[in-house]
């Protein structure tokens, strides 16, 4: 088949059509397949009641764990550990962490962050260390 | 006035509408009940996700793992007054005494795979590991590493697992160094457990994950679990797998417990050819159906290292492994390669020979 017959074989609509399917599957991709942020953060410890936290809101919370207050930091849809009452500050230096499913903490002193999904399709289940 | 709309020719219309057809079989189906819990246990963060139950059986099964990695914790701490110490206190005796059902699934599935690791996986060496100073909760104490002396005369008479004896009802310690410590395979097994439990109340999807160590039974709705991979050295998810059906992925990292003295870090990973932290690797990830024997064999492939691990792995059935040499190179059998997906820039990766 010649290029010139190949190419009589679609209308202009036809055209059309492939543009925007494809506009859509670039869009389906990027918009559905790509791992999201999570939106909020659930904080345990053992002396306190579970907390939720609105990872949209800049702000330092404190979490009083089993040998003192740990601080952690909101930030741009992040949270981290900034300081805590342990020794090694293994919790600090895990840095941000923004995946939905991701879970920190601080063992020695018994605070962990679980932070949460926002559709079952986007983030891990589990993430692994 | 009528608008003339340009006409689709016949050829595309069939493939729209086939495409339109076969894509909305595409879709997630709807979201079912999901059951999330964490709780800390076996000196970890412990974290039960359970798909597709009513939130009553979930909760139920739930608590009833909660005992089982409690009376795991109990009987196995390497380092509390328990069946393992009263064991560990017998076996230096030398003496005959009566086997322990508590402990003896682990000694006989040990003996197994150490030997199979070349003893690279050697729960004998309790007293090595406590040389160390890591038989303590949290290492805020200050350590210091134990005098090379204290090490060498420890090895020169090191302990394996082949060193305990059985005879009908009793067992025995033939070295008198021999002090049993489960730290790198009783969180495996504890998993093994608590997952055959899930399946007992009929649970067919779920994943447990024990301190970044998990296994995962079923599927997430219908789609395989998504595992992301932490970076041993930089922040966040550098790397992601998919497992479905039952599996269990397992890592070992030189940066999970270590304390650091005269500013040089020591981790608890310990050799026992050399008595000392094993210092060629980063990290190792194992997946296999087991957790206990991916637990073991994460270990054992640490200390081994990057030009030794295919020989270990092949050795102890692992068909799945991604080791992170010290220097930084990524080490993988080309199985482990097609199932990895990087989420950062794919490094060079160093790729084994299949394991068969």
């Amino acid at each position: 088949m010649s290029r010139s017959s190949f190419t009589a074989l679609f209308t202009t609509a036809d055209k059309l059509l492939f543009l925007v399917s494809l506009s859509l599957i670039v869009f389906s991709y990027v918009y559905f397949w790509q791992t999201s942020p999570a939106s909020y953060a659930i904080v345990k410890s053992g002396q306190q009641d579970s907390r939720l936290i609105n990872l949209n809101e800049s702000k330092i919370h404190q979490v009083e764990g089993r040998l003192g207050i740990s601080k952690l930091e909101v930030k741009d849809g992040q949270i981290r550990f900034i300081s805590s009452a342990c020794k090694n500050k293994i919790c600090i230096q895990s840095g941000w962490h923004q995946h939905g499913g991701a879970v920190t903490a601080c063992l020695p002193n018994r605070v962990s962050v679980q932070l949460g999904r926002q559709t079952s399709q986007t983030d891990y289940d589990a993430i692994i260390f | 006035m009528t608008i003339k709309f340009p006409k689709i020719s016949r050829v595309v219309s069939i493939l729209f509408l086939t495409s339109t057809l076969v894509l909305s079989g595409c879709t997630e189906p709807k979201p079912v009940n999901e059951f999330h819990e964490t709780v800390f246990t076996m000196g970890t963060l412990v974290e039960v996700t359970i798909i597709g139950e009513k939130e009553a059986l979930a909760e139920q099964a739930f608590t009833a793992i909660l005992d089982d990695f409690n009376y795991m914790h109990n009987t196995w701490h390497p380092w509390k007054y328990n069946a393992l110490k009263r064991i560990n206190n017998l076996l230096v005796t030398g003496a005959k005494f009566s086997l322990a059902p508590s402990i003896l699934p682990l000694i006989k599935k040990s003996q197994v795979l150490s030997k199979q690791s070349q003893g690279l996986f050697n729960p004998a060496i309790g007293q090595l590991i406590k040389m160390w100073g890591f038989h303590q909760d949290n290492l805020d104490e200050i350590i210091e590493p134990p005098e090379d002396e204290q090490i060498q005369a420890f090895l020169s008479d090191l302990p394996s697992m082949s060193d305990i004896e059985f005879s009908n009802l009793s067992m025995r310690g033939t070295n008198k160094n021999i002090q049993l410590d489960f730290g790198a395979f009783a969180k495996g097994v504890a998993v093994d457990t608590t997952i055959e439990h899930l399946k007992e109340f009929g649970i067919k999807n779920a994943i447990i994950n024990a301190g970044g160590d998990l296994r995962a039974i079923g599927n997430n709705n219908g789609r395989p679990w998504r595992i992301g991979i932490r970076n041993p050295r930089a922040k966040g998810v550098f790397a992601a797998v998919e497992v479905s059906g039952d599996e269990s992925v397992f890592t070992s990292g030189d940066y999970e417990r270590y304390f650091e003295s005269d500013g040089k870090r020591y981790h608890h990973i310990i050799d026992p050819r050399t008595g000392y932290p094993a210092n060629k690797t980063r990290s190792v990830t194992v997946i296999h159906s087991e957790a206990g024997t991916a637990d073991a064999a994460a270990t054992a492939l640490f200390i081994a290292g990057p030009e030794k691990w295919p020989e270990i792995a092949q050795a102890m059935g692992i068909k799945y492994v991604m080791l992170i040499a010290r220097n930084g190179d990524v080490h993988m059998n080309p199985a482990m390669a097609k199932r990895i997906k990087f989420t950062i820039q794919q490094p060079a990766i160093k790729l084994s020979k299949p394991l068969k």
